[in-house]
């Protein structure tokens, strides 16, 4: 048997499958190791949805390829970067003895074994798969998990690669999510965080409806969890049934992740969204008015093909009104085989980076300004960890990895895992600090 | 056989870093305290010499294999030469990275001008160590000198 390390990059959606691919292969027998140095096979698990993704896999390539020197003898890729250039891969990379699509991740096993033989592996399986949930190795701490319950996109925005790469939207069967989350819940998580391309659609391909607020009503009702966030939500499948859900759970965090992407109407048609500015206004205000103190995260394109300059400050003047609490900016990737490369009027790379800091400087202002509202106030902290100073964790306003966090003083023995209540007193730059209470 | 005359028959076929020649030996069966001694012993006599092994690796990655800097430092890396080796071996090559860019996009002789085929590139030269962003500039400045 095999020690197996594995680089898992991109999305929250490939952390996923990376940690299946590792309880599959503990399954077998591997040990999974942390230390890619100690490791007779490594899995890059790549991403390729944008340049800057497609760059970051292809050097956490050749960066394991140079452990083919030490102990390493399998070098295996995976994900999206390997569904969309699996020859090229094989090709450019001698290293390389195995690529796996996303439709096939389910056979690393299989792989490793034939690979082990001497024989190079392509396997790019059906991406339409049926997609079902299956044990998983956490790479998350503890206390925190993802629950992918959908897979693939129908959404067809004219800049996304991801259904080409993905497949189709296939959301899972309930019952199959919620015996995951109970899983979940029983082996120590307390923050179950929902996702799919597009969680908002859950359902409709599967029972002929949206159903992302029953399921949250029913992942509720597991013990044990005490937080359940949600991301992706598509802001047109934002319905009245759902705010309300997220109103009156008190387990669902009031937290919103809506990738908006733009807000001029021309744009926003452009990019093949089904949304418009005036909708968009009106969701914001809505949710704002019906669950109080909600923190929205959204995500902007800048630079996408024929955006004005007017249209652009247009999207300034909307970020400055709308203030939203997160906020993640690309600048638009000319991705091949999508329908946006192929618009004339594509933004040169300096104009567009020079969007993405404009619009970025804005929003800091925004985020002290917001950060500011919270002195004084206490805010309820799930406790990751201490940094040799403070304890620090996350409110209901932070995700993992992305958001800021909440440092704190405290005297009472605490541990990662549990929920304090923390009066905030200071804000750092983009973090907020504060004083546990007893 | 001796571990002095085994050490020996692998600097004469080539040349070793000392981290890939005691590798070597130790993987042999070598006990780890007589190969520490060889390793100290050959590099006095300058059979094993890092600084030189880096100045060559560089040479040839960079002129034969035309590779970007970045592969070449994870390639050393990899090979155990310690960085301040490495960056002192790099600053002894003259290289010009977007002049290999240069003749390796020209050596492609394909339209650059279609999407899918300037990304297919720009992944090659990628795979070989070079940056995206130093790429592209190379692609713009032959584009818009009529080059390409």
């Amino acid at each position: 048997m095999s020690k197996i390390g594995i680089v898992s990059l991109g999305c929250s959606k490939n952390t996923v499958d990376a940690e299946m691919m590792l309880a599959l292969l503990k399954g077998k027998g591997h040990e999974i190791v942390n230390d890619p140095d100690l490791a007779d096979i490594i899995i890059v698990n790549t991403c390729g949805f944008i340049e800057s993704a497609k760059e970051e896999s292809i050097n956490a390539l050749l960066e394991m390829a140079e452990y083919k020197n030490k102990n390493c003898k399998l070098l295996i890729a995976t994900g999206c970067l390997a569904q969309r250039y699996a020859d090229d891969i094989l090709k450019e990379m001698p290293e390389v003895d195995a690529v796996l699509g996303t439709g096939s991740y389910k056979e690393i096993a299989d792989v490793i074994n034939s690979a082990n033989l001497g024989e190079r592996q392509k396997r790019l399986g059906d991406i339409n798969f049926k997609y079902t949930g299956s044990e998983r190795v956490l790479t998350t701490p503890a206390y925190s998990a993802f629950l992918k319950i959908a897979e693939g996109c129908d959404n067809f925005c004219t800049y996304c690669v991801i259904p080409k790469l993905r497949g189709r939207y296939r959301s899972r069967e309930i019952d199959d999510i919620i015996k995951e989350a109970r899983a979940l819940a029983k082996s120590g998580v307390k923050e179950l965080i929902v996702i799919a391309q597009d969680t908002t659609r859950y359902g409709v391909d599967l029972y002929g409806e949206k159903k992302l607020a029953k399921l949250l009503e029913r992942l509720s009702e597991i013990e044990g969890i005490e937080w359940i966030r949600v991301h992706y939500s598509y802001p047109e499948e934002i319905d009245d049934n759902l705010i309300e859900t997220f109103k009156n759970n008190d387990k669902i965090v009031k937290y919103m992740d809506i990738p908006i992407q733009h807000c001029n109407d021309r744009i926003l048609k452009l990019m093949g969204r089904r949304t418009t500015k005036e909708s968009l206004v009106n969701l914001i205000k809505k949710l704002r008015r019906e669950i109080p103190g909600i923190a929205i995260r959204t995500s902007l394109i800048v630079g996408f093909p024929t955006e004005t300059e007017e249209e652009f400050l247009e999207l300034c003047e909307f970020v400055k009104e709308a203030k939203f609490d997160r906020l993640g900016v690309f600048t638009y990737s000319k991705e091949e085989d999508t329908p946006a490369a192929k618009l004339k009027g594509q933004i040169p790379k300096r104009v567009k980076e020079a969007r993405f800091r404009k619009i970025m400087k804005l929003q800091n202002k925004i985020h002290i300004e917001k950060n500011e509202e919270f002195i004084g106030k206490d805010l309820l902290v799930l406790v990751e960890g201490f940094d040799g100073t403070l304890y620090y964790g996350r409110s209901y306003r932070d995700s993992i990895d992305i958001d800021p966090k909440v440092y704190f003083g405290a005297l009472s023995d605490i541990k990662a895992g549990d929920f304090v209540k923390v009066r905030i007193n200071s804000c750092l730059d983009y973090d907020l600090a504060g004083e546990m209470l007893l | 056989m001796d571990i002095k005359d085994y050490g020996l028959k692998l600097v004469l076929k080539r040349k070793y870093s000392k981290k890939e020649f005691s590798d070597k030996l130790i993987k042999k069966g070598y006990e780890e305290d007589e190969v520490k001694k060889l390793v100290l012993h050959f590099e006095e006599l300058g059979y094993l010499d890092d600084f030189d092994y880096a100045k060559r690796f560089v040479h040839d990655s960079v002129n034969l294999k035309k590779r970007g800097t970045r592969r070449i430092i994870l390639e050393l890396k990899a090979k155990g030469i310690p960085d301040e080796i490495i960056d002192g071996a790099l600053s002894g090559e003259k290289i010009c990275e977007p002049d290999t860019i240069k003749e390796l996009i020209l050596k492609q002789n394909v339209d650059l001008r279609d999407l899918k085929i300037r990304e297919k590139v720009i992944r090659k030269l990628m795979y070989k160590g070079f940056r995206r962003l130093d790429i592209e500039n190379v692609i713009k400045t032959l584009m818009e000198g009529g080059i390409l």
